[in-house]
């Protein structure tokens, strides 16, 4: 790295900086003069991210660290490119709501994961971190139910600990070698293990995810779009950065995967499911990561990227759904897909993706991770993570479209969802199709080139005979699959349940101890008061006035004494 | 496409679901059957990659595993009412007038 601050690579025009100046503009706005704004603003962003060269921008020095403000590779390019996408997508999905400081958080948030993305070091990239939380939280706080507040609290708190072991990590990182560079990190020390945590914090990967389905599912119809593609994602890329080839990360990833698959059969909330399907499908990402050949790191960007975009589709579809209903819930829903219809064919488009149905975009980025397990012999991750995607396809493909959308009439006769809702859906399911049809287009953004074929015919026979199969199975099965009145605890019950009566009973023992010290204390302080009254108080030896006899007669030997030292020393 | 023509067009479908789903087997059917006749050439890998038919029956097994497991894990586990948490039971009621909010800087 050059030691001198190069001028024409320090200044360039950073994504990040023109969307937070322009959010800061917003307010300025309104009605449809902003919503213009806003559009043009994605547009602009998503302009100036697909014309960054390759290389190193905005690098200077600061006390002696390297600050790589754009780090510009291709594994950074391609998360830069898909935020930025989503960002217009979400922007859209957004445009009929009155709220500034939503518009401000949300395009600040989108801003810091794009810097995220760029952070060549760890210094701007922990800057990032923690901005992008303190502007995720408003689309949570800005449902304004009561449980949104507290949530959103939740939600605050997991991720300042993220960022507090982040930084912590990055502290000792630098201490031991001198650099900031975000580069993959050497394993083997507190500082990898502490970075390390912070990001599958933020990935939410078991048992550190479960502020994913807390929040989610209570933030604003149209934040949870924003939310479900940045905030995981930008921790799927710091993972494919710093911990490429960690063995850990397989059976984490693995895990992920099938977690939650199973808390998404037992939610009752449409949201909640789909945040679940998230926990799920970036675990795919992280066995990848954790896999580090080059087509497990392609398989993680890949399916990052498709990802971002079939996940909001279907996080627009059930958001338009509470939206024009009301309702989130399996078991207050049904039968509405005659009023809806645009949003049930759009939202399949996004649950065939999820599900990689061939000709859909999850399925030529998920048999990607699939397929590099394979070239591994990893025979147990293979068929595991087979089986949770058939359980995608059971849950965000079957279940919830069937109970939502068809099954049994609710009664509900909601409107179809405003025209700008139906536009970002499209857009979104447009991107789902096309990058199913022509992976040609998302394979060229990848970090290393890509030599798979996901249209191979034994990956087509096996993909759809598991997935037709696991539809027949939904079938046979289908009285016992319907949303039950119930909430599911997940590893968030250790702060919510378990710790507070224990934090309440540990503050009881420290105000008893407390309040016995203070009392030893006072007795120690009331009896020394009473002993010095006793001796100098009134009545007391010292502290009484003596007669003019007794003073004359101590006076008289005080002088004797002082005459006897005089003489005799 | 018209919005009415495609709830018209579901409408179809859900109407003829029947039909549908016997159409839907008969291609589950003969996607079996020709994958008897062309298995693929995977085979250096697992073993179950060349074997016919291996997909559909690890889909379906699949499916009723993740059920049983989940359900069962739910029941005796997982599941709490739905007041378990404070608030948890009415979660999309709203503080105030949610109109008011969102005009509130228009």
């Amino acid at each position: 790295m050059p030691e001198s601050v190069n001028l024409s690579s320090a200044l360039w025009l950073h994504p990040s900086l023109v969307l937070i100046l322009g959010a800061l503009l917003t307010p300025l706005m309104r009605g449809s003069a902003q919503q213009i704004f806003r559009v043009a603003l994605a547009l602009l962003v998503i302009y100036i991210a697909f014309t960054i060269e390759l290389g190193n921008h905005g690098q200077f020095n600061l006390g002696g660290m390297t600050i790589i403000t754009g780090r510009a590779d291709k594994l950074s390019l391609a998360f830069v490119y898909v935020f930025s996408l989503i960002t217009l997508i979400a922007t859209i999905y957004s445009l009929h709501v009155k709220d500034n400081v939503q518009h401000v958080s949300s395009t600040i948030y989108a801003a810091s994961a794009i810097g995220a993305a760029l952070a060549g070091d760890l210094m701007t990239l922990y800057v990032f971190w923690e901005m992008m939380m303190l502007a995720s939280v408003w689309l949570i706080w800005r449902r304004a139910s009561a449980t949104s507040y507290t949530a959103g609290y939740r939600y605050l708190l997991v991720h300042a600990v993220s960022g507090v072991l982040l930084l912590a990590g990055i502290v000792m990182y630098f201490g031991q070698t001198g650099s900031i560079a975000f580069e993959a990190l050497q394993p083997g020390n507190i500082a990898f293990y502490l970075i390390l945590i912070g990001f599958l914090i933020n990935a939410a990967v078991p048992p550190f995810g479960a502020w994913l389905p807390d929040a989610y599912p209570e933030a604003t119809v149209t934040g949870a779009i924003f939310l479900s593609a940045l905030t995981t994602k930008t921790a799927v890329y710091t993972l494919i950065r710093g911990f490429p080839g960690t063995e850990l990360l397989v059976w984490m990833g693995v895990i992920m995967a099938l977690w939650g698959v199973v808390y998404a059969v037992l939610a009752n909330d449409i949201r909640r499911l789909l945040a679940y399907h998230i926990i799920s499908q970036v675990g795919y990402m992280v066995a990848g990561v954790g896999m580090g050949t080059a087509i497990a790191l392609n398989g993680a960007t890949a399916h990052a990227f498709t990802h971002i975009l079939y996940k909001s589709v279907l996080f627009m579809g059930a958001g338009a759904v509470l939206q024009m209903t009301g309702k989130s819930k399996l078991t207050d829903l049904g039968g509405i897909y005659k009023y809806m219809p645009l949003t049930f064919v759009l939202y399949m488009v996004g649950a065939f993706s999820i599900s990689a149905f061939p000709l859909f975009s999850g399925f030529v980025s998920k048999t990607m991770v699939i397929e590099a397990a394979a070239e591994d012999h990893r025979a147990w991750v293979w068929l595991l993570l087979s089986m949770a995607s058939a359980g995608t396809f059971l849950h965000t493909g079957l279940k919830l479209p069937y109970f939502t959308f068809l099954g049994q009439d609710s009664g509900l006769r909601p409107a179809e969802a405003p025209w700008n809702m139906l536009l970002a859906m499209g857009i979104a399911a447009f991107f789902c199709i096309f990058i199913g049809v022509y992976p040609a287009w998302l394979y060229g953004f990848m970090p290393s080139p890509v030599h798979y074929n996901a249209y191979a015919p034994g990956h087509l026979f096996w993909e759809i005979q598991l997935l037709l199969f696991t539809g027949l199975g939904f079938f046979l099965m289908l009285k016992h699959l319907g949303g039950e009145h119930k909430v599911s605890v997940d590893t968030d019950w250790i702060y919510r349940k378990a710790a507070p009566p224990v934090v309440a009973a540990l503050s009881q023992l420290i105000k008893n101890i407390w309040g016995g010290l203070l009392g030893v204390f006072q007795g120690f302080l009331q009896s020394s008061a009473r002993v010095l009254r006793s001796d100098f108080g009134r009545g007391g030896v010292l502290g009484d006035t003596w007669g003019l006899a007794a003073t004359t007669i101590w006076i008289a030997l005080l002088l004797a004494f002082f005459g006897m030292f005089v003489v005799f020393f | 496409m018209n919005v009415n023509k495609l709830a018209q067009l579901l409408e179809w479908m859900v109407r003829n679901s029947k039909l549908l789903s016997r159409v839907m087997l008969v291609i589950m059917g003969i996607l079996v059957i020709a994958n008897f006749m062309y298995s693929s050439d995977h085979h250096d890998r697992f073993f179950w990659e060349s074997l016919p038919a291996a997909g559909a029956i690890y889909g379906l097994f699949s499916c009723v595993v993740i059920v049983v497991v989940s359900k069962f894990l739910g029941y005796s586990f997982l599941y709490r009412p739905e007041d378990y948490y404070d608030n948890e039971s009415k979660p999309n009621e709203l503080i105030g007038n949610p109109e008011n909010r969102e005009n509130r800087d228009a």
